[in-house]
């Protein structure tokens, strides 16, 4: 008797426990249902939301592509674009989980972005200068970029493509990296349109751009 | 920064943040309401239950799963972790090859069976042929010829020094014919033991999650670099090998790599304050970082048309289309080989062969013969080890007949057969027998035994003996969970 009682107590305890487990997690929890920041990870490599807060994440494989296309503005990709995203996909993430970045994928995204920022720089330069989006102030028939122009670009391109304004650290990091990598004495029309491409691939490829 | 303390601060920033939100649903409350939360309803309105319950009970997933993520994003990958596992290479024939009537089945005993008669191979009188020490193959037709397609194919494509330093085991098991729906594909859980590759963490042919037509075993594998051609692998390892980036010299393309290290670990800041971001933040650093850091080095070469030896191998050269399958297969196996890959997933198709002859059954199992000849003879040239795993979806039948080149007629999957293959340069490995679980007197695989009628099982089994290839068994568990008993592990253990 006095056993069936206690399996009684025990059962309902557990009932009670689990009941709690799952009314409380998520009460009062408006975001619930909008994902979660991860928690941990079961062996399968699951992540786990925890209420109230956001999921880390980045970009899926299938949506690299578009955001590029869409963040530049280049419309249609390129046979080049599209080949280099198939040809890269395999090393990014399907599913965009924040464990899922690698040194395969970071490359992938560099190689990517480079193709569409080629598209970009290729549109552009065939537009008058106030059809333009990004390199408004950038004379692609000719050598020579200054440094303020380079600038303009590389804040329309965070604007864009990170969806914020470009921090001072940032834009100092860029220009600095371009200066003390194109030298004067390459001042020709190639290196403005390789200058242009380098410029957008860094700020494409980085972080802030697949973040989600 | 400690997998510990990376976790325990994961956990402070949670329960710090419930604790703002809890102070400020407080004070909303307070001046809402012009009053402090007194009753339970004022409480469950300001979010106090809420933020108690979440702190005290975890949720029933998080008591279940186990908390490794923190301890695995701690840690940066290394661009040679993979290396230390031997290199895995799965060969799938696609179709229903007849591999039963290449490796001869045994029963339990280890005896032959009563007859052979429905695997193409007539009576039980028919002779053997061994290889890999005492490995039986369909042997002499009568006339001098080997039954076995896939052996004298594989002997003309690797040396006998290669072979004798080669172990061979079969698994017999029963799986759908003509169909993309068994779970044979290990990448998954060998990719979770460790082997990663530098650069390419799965390789495969055809556009699905496992890169073959098969489904993946246990665990999804990571997705595969679909590879049609050498261009592929090339663009996939090689930065700016082709397109706008290939006008930068070595020095630029380090330097826009920098970069783009410096950009992305500055940004990432944002998400390590986040609740959760700092395991992504630590992969951004790590992956971007590693990126500067193999940039520096030369770019990788896999191309088999590159290599004298290779070449020779492949049976390629310089001239070869980049499209041809030994120039694809040849790379792709190079680059498992040399680590820039993890695992690499070859098919071949046209082994649904059953149309009223054994010609081009024969001609099939052949070529499949050759592939794993030349897989064994590379790593032999570069003086590696390497794991070959083969596998199908089905199998054939031929009619009753003591013909021992009777025609397939049929599909039958109840004949069905994976092949497991190890090569230590050093010698071959030991093995305790040829064979994990048996074939019937009906002259199918057993379905009584714990792998005969599972392909799962039958690739947990194959990846069992992978680890135990590599003197993991450390990782049975991890990897394995709790899929075999001891007393199976006995069993399907035929490695060491």
């Amino acid at each position: 008797m006095n056993l069936k009682k206690s399996l009684i107590k025990l059962t309902s305890f557990c009932l009670a426990f689990g009941m709690i487990s799952v009314t409380y997690q998520n009460c009062g929890s408006p975001d619930a249902n909008n994902g979660g920041a991860v928690s941990s990870s079961a062996d399968n490599g699951d992540i786990i939301p925890i209420p109230n807060t956001k999921t880390a994440s980045i970009q899926r494989a299938s949506r690299v592509l578009d955001n590029l296309v869409s963040c530049l503005g280049t419309g249609e990709p390129s046979n080049d674009a599209r080949d280099a995203w198939q040809n890269n996909r395999g090393t990014i993430s399907e599913e965009g989980l924040a464990n899922s970045m690698t040194q395969p994928m970071a490359k992938a995204l560099v190689s990517i972005s480079a193709e569409v920022c080629d598209d970009l720089m290729n549109q552009e330069r065939s537009l008058d200068v106030d059809q333009r989006r990004i390199f408004l102030e950038i004379d692609f028939d000719n050598g020579g970029v200054a440094r303020s122009d380079l600038g303009l670009a590389a804040k329309r391109l965070a604007r864009s493509c990170w969806g914020r304004n470009a921090t001072d650290d940032e834009l100092g990091m860029i220009i600095s990296n371009i200066d003390s990598n194109f030298s004067s004495g390459e001042d020709n029309r190639d290196t403005t349109r390789l200058k242009a491409v380098y410029l957008c691939t860094a700020m494409a490829a980085s972080f802030s751009t697949f973040e989600m | 920064m400690s997998d510990k303390k990376i976790k325990k601060e994961m956990m402070a920033e949670q329960q710090e943040a419930k604790r703002k939100e809890l102070e400020k649903n407080y004070k909303d409350y307070c001046l809402s309401h012009n009053k402090r939360p007194m009753t339970r309803r004022d409480l469950l309105s300001a979010g106090v239950y809420s933020f108690a319950a979440s702190m005290t009970l975890p949720t029933l997933a998080g008591m279940m799963a186990p908390r490794t993520a923190f301890a695995q994003a701690a840690n940066c990958p290394s661009a040679s972790s993979g290396s230390s596992m031997i290199p895995f290479v799965t060969l799938n024939l696609s179709g229903g090859a007849g591999l039963a009537a290449n490796y001869v089945p045994t029963d339990a005993g280890g005896n032959l069976l009563p007859t052979y008669n429905k695997l193409g191979m007539g009576n039980s009188s028919l002779n053997i042929e061994t290889e890999f020490g005492n490995v039986p193959f369909a042997g002499d037709d009568g006339t001098g010829v080997l039954i076995s397609k896939l052996l004298t194919e594989l002997r003309n494509n690797s040396t006998p020094a290669t072979l004798a330093n080669t172990a061979f085991v079969a698994i017999p098991v029963r799986s759908r014919d003509d169909s993309s729906m068994n779970p044979f594909d290990a990448s998954g859980m060998v990719a979770k033991a460790g082997l990663v590759g530098s650069d390419l963490p799965n390789l495969g042919r055809r556009a699905s999650d496992t890169g073959t037509r098969q489904m993946y075993a246990k665990i999804k594998p990571p997705t595969p670099l679909i590879v049609g051609n050498y261009d592929d692998i090339a663009s996939a390892l090689a930065l700016g090998a082709t397109g706008p980036l290939s006008n930068l010299n070595d020095e630029k393309k380090v330097s826009l790599v920098k970069l783009v290290n410096n950009l992305s670990d500055s940004q990432v800041q944002k998400v390590n304050a986040d609740a959760g971001g700092r395991m992504l933040a630590n992969l951004v650093r790590c992956s971007t970082g590693k990126n500067v850091e193999l940039s520096q080095k030369p770019q990788p070469t896999v191309d088999v048309r590159q290599d004298a030896s290779l070449a020779s191998v492949w049976g390629v050269d310089g001239g070869t289309n980049s499209r041809d399958e030994s120039v694809v297969f040849g790379s792709m196996v190079n680059a498992g080989l040399l680590g820039y890959a993890g695992t690499v997933n070859l098919e071949r198709g046209g082994y649904d062969y059953h149309n009223g002859t054994r010609t081009t059954g024969d001609d099939r199992d052949g070529r499949a013969g050759a592939v794993i000849g030349r897989i064994l003879e590379s790593a032999a040239a570069l003086n590696k080890k390497v794991f070959i795993y083969v596998t199908s979806d089905g199998a054939v039948v031929s009619p009753e007949s003591d013909d021992r080149a009777a025609p397939w007629r049929s599909d039958r999957g109840s004949a069905g057969m994976a092949y497991i293959l190890a090569y230590d340069p050093s010698g071959r490995p030991q093995t305790s027998g040829h064979q994990i679980g048996q074939f019937t007197a009906a002259q199918a695989a057993d379905d009584k035994f714990v792998t005969g009628n599972n392909p799962e099982l039958a690739a947990s089994a194959a990846v069992a003996n992978y680890l135990k290839f590599n003197n993991r068994m450390d990782l049975i568990e991890p990897v394995l969970g709790s899929t075999f008993t001891s007393a199976q592990l006995a069993q399907i253990l035929k490695f060491g």
